[in-house]
């Protein structure tokens, strides 16, 4: 129950906080004028819309994710905050598992009200599609795991170097696909065991993307959709194991 | 553990064997903020932690509080380990220069640590009342605690140590830094607390206050406890003095040696003596040499001599009851 309540705590002081109502406002902006601009695109307006828009919902979910991941935990640390919590009956794990919810649920409600503002301007013009549904859902899942990377960073640096890393994290996971391919190219052993090392230590965040697919309007699989969830939740989970590690041992002095 | 030791581990409120925390510095050096820590807090008492800044005292509720770790020995507060999260269900805390969450109302503020400890609702929104009534902040309880000055934020801060009903407080510096009305508002609140039969750990270095209003003291100095034991009997009266007058020279030469610190103050004479058979046999010899005495005052030495005493000193033998 602590975490629960932990979780629901940092998520109300997260929503009062101004940037991200303003960010919200930005991603939606964006969101309209990728219908504007489709408007100009004789016979692709539907792709394009969808396209960018979809885009535009997961750049400001990522960015989202990763300040509130990073801050989540730091902020109580660096702000002493934490001491009073912690010297009530509550264990390292729940504190850690309250505040990964809080930034779970905060990037759950920017992105549903990011996605039903985005599905709502896409069926007002025609060209919406029920792949955009998983398309938000799957962005929503990137985000979990981004911000349980920047959780994790944030248990033994600062706020702003978490920030930095899960920023890195991001852009390498999105690469990461090629790394065996790549690494096997290289023929050098000790390349070679480190692009495997990193393959198998970074999330592959292409997992998520399906935005080819959606702009185009094809068919996914749900397989696709369920692995791609399954595999979210597995490594936001064993962010949280390595975070609880670090943490159990940290002295908030 | 025994069941015997546990039964004398119930009496104290707090107890520490060999206490320890040492710190990597930044030249790569260890400091030793605590070094081997015993002490014995009792029950139903307000306890003064004092020492110079950097003494160790913050250390030591912090590695009772489990916010940090020891770095050996062992502690238990209301009789259970400090690594057992479920002994701080009993337990208040509010820490030198609080930081609270200041987007958060003082209502909501206390409702979520009401929460905390399970609660229940109706009789959580009565408790929060009631404390908010106490630290005399009823009127700002829908006011966020980022518009709340110094004063106002160490009460908040005393009410949400006290949303459990805790049989044992821990307050560090709870009144450094306020001013004389905000000083006197915590000390208030500090004595009603202490007519509800809680236990108080208190650190200051404010020496005035911890005489006003502690029963027991410990002085930590560089970490280590230089005296412990209960104020009455540390400030123990170490001299008498003794008011005269009609004293011939014949008198004088009779308490040569036997008096100190000589001096007139009006018609009188004064005069000190160590301990009080002497001062007995002084008043003895004035009276019956024609002399006349006015009055015998045991003098006790004030907090602030003692204090400055055992620092100086920095003896290590442990004052105990």
């Amino acid at each position: 129950m602590n975490i629960w309540k932990i979780g629901v705590n940092s998520f109300k002081r997260l929503m009062r906080g101004k940037l991200l109502p303003v960010m919200v406002v930005f991603c939606l902006i964006s969101i309209g004028y990728a219908a504007l601009y489709g408007t100009l695109t004789i016979g692709q307006e539907g792709k394009l819309m969808r396209d960018v828009g979809l885009a535009g919902i997961a750049i400001f979910a990522v960015l989202i994710a990763i300040m509130v991941g990073s801050t989540v935990v730091a902020k109580e640390v660096e702000s002493k905050t934490i001491q009073i919590l912690m010297a009530k009956p509550v264990k390292k794990h729940e504190f850690l598992l309250g505040e990964l919810l809080a930034a779970a649920l905060t990037v759950l409600v920017l992105v549903a009200i990011m996605g039903i503002g985005f599905l709502i301007i896409v069926a007002a013009r025609g060209v919406a599609s029920a792949s955009l549904v998983n398309g938000v859902l799957l962005t929503f899942f990137e985000a979990l795991v981004l911000a349980s990377v920047a959780v994790f960073f944030s248990t033994f640096t600062s706020g702003m170097a978490a920030s930095i890393l899960t920023i890195l994290v991001f852009i390498f996971g999105h690469l990461t696909y090629q790394l065996p391919f790549l690494a096997e190219k290289a023929g050098n052993f000790i390349v070679k065991f480190f692009g495997n090392l990193l393959y198998f230590a970074l999330p592959n965040l292409q997992y998520f993307n399906i935005r080819g697919p959606v702009a185009y309007n094809l068919n996914i699989p749900g397989s696709v959709i369920f692995g791609a969830i399954v595999y979210g939740l597995l490594y936001a989970t064993i962010m949280v194991i390595a975070s609880n590690l670090v943490f159990k041992n940290k002295d908030f002095a | 553990m025994l069941r015997w030791q546990i039964i004398l581990l119930m009496d104290l409120a707090v107890k520490t064997a060999g206490l320890t925390k040492i710190y990597n510095g930044a030249d790569g050096k260890e400091v030793r903020a605590l070094d081997t820590l015993n002490l014995e807090v009792p029950v139903n008492q307000i306890f003064g932690f004092l020492g110079p800044n950097g003494a160790g005292k913050t250390t030591t509720i912090k590695l009772l509080l489990g916010l940090i770790a020891p770095t050996s020995g062992r502690a238990w507060i209301l009789g259970k380990d400090i690594s057992d999260t479920s002994g701080r269900k009993d337990v208040g805390f509010l820490p030198e220069s609080p930081y609270f969450y200041d987007d958060l109302s003082a209502f909501e503020f206390l409702d979520f640590f009401g929460g905390i400890f399970n609660i229940p609702g109706r009789e959580r929104v009565k408790k929060i009342e009631l404390l908010l009534d106490l630290v005399g902040l009823t009127k700002n309880r829908k006011q966020r605690l980022r518009q709340f000055s110094r004063g106002m934020l160490q009460r908040i801060g005393i009410a949400q140590a006290l949303i459990n009903d805790p049989q044992l407080l821990f307050l560090d510096e709870p009144i450094t830094g306020l001013d004389p009305v905000g000083q006197k508002e915590i000390r208030d609140i500090i004595l009603r607390v202490r007519e509800e039969g809680k236990t108080i750990f208190f650190s200051s270095h404010d020496l005035s206050d911890v005489e006003l209003i502690c029963d027991h003291i410990g002085i930590l100095c560089e970490g280590k406890l230089i005296k412990t034991g209960s104020l009455n009997e540390l400030l123990a009266t170490t001299e008498t003095e003794i008011s005269a007058e009609g004293l011939s020279g014949e008198i004088f030469a009779k308490l040569e040696g036997k008096v100190k610190d000589f001096r007139k103050e009006g018609g009188r004479t004064m005069f000190n003596v160590t301990n009080e058979a002497l001062a007995d046999e002084v008043v003895h010899i004035i009276e019956e040499s024609g002399g006349k005495h006015l009055s015998v005052v045991p003098k006790q030495e004030s907090l602030e001599e003692f204090f400055l005493k055992s620092i100086g000193r920095k003896e290590l033998g442990v004052v105990t009851e």
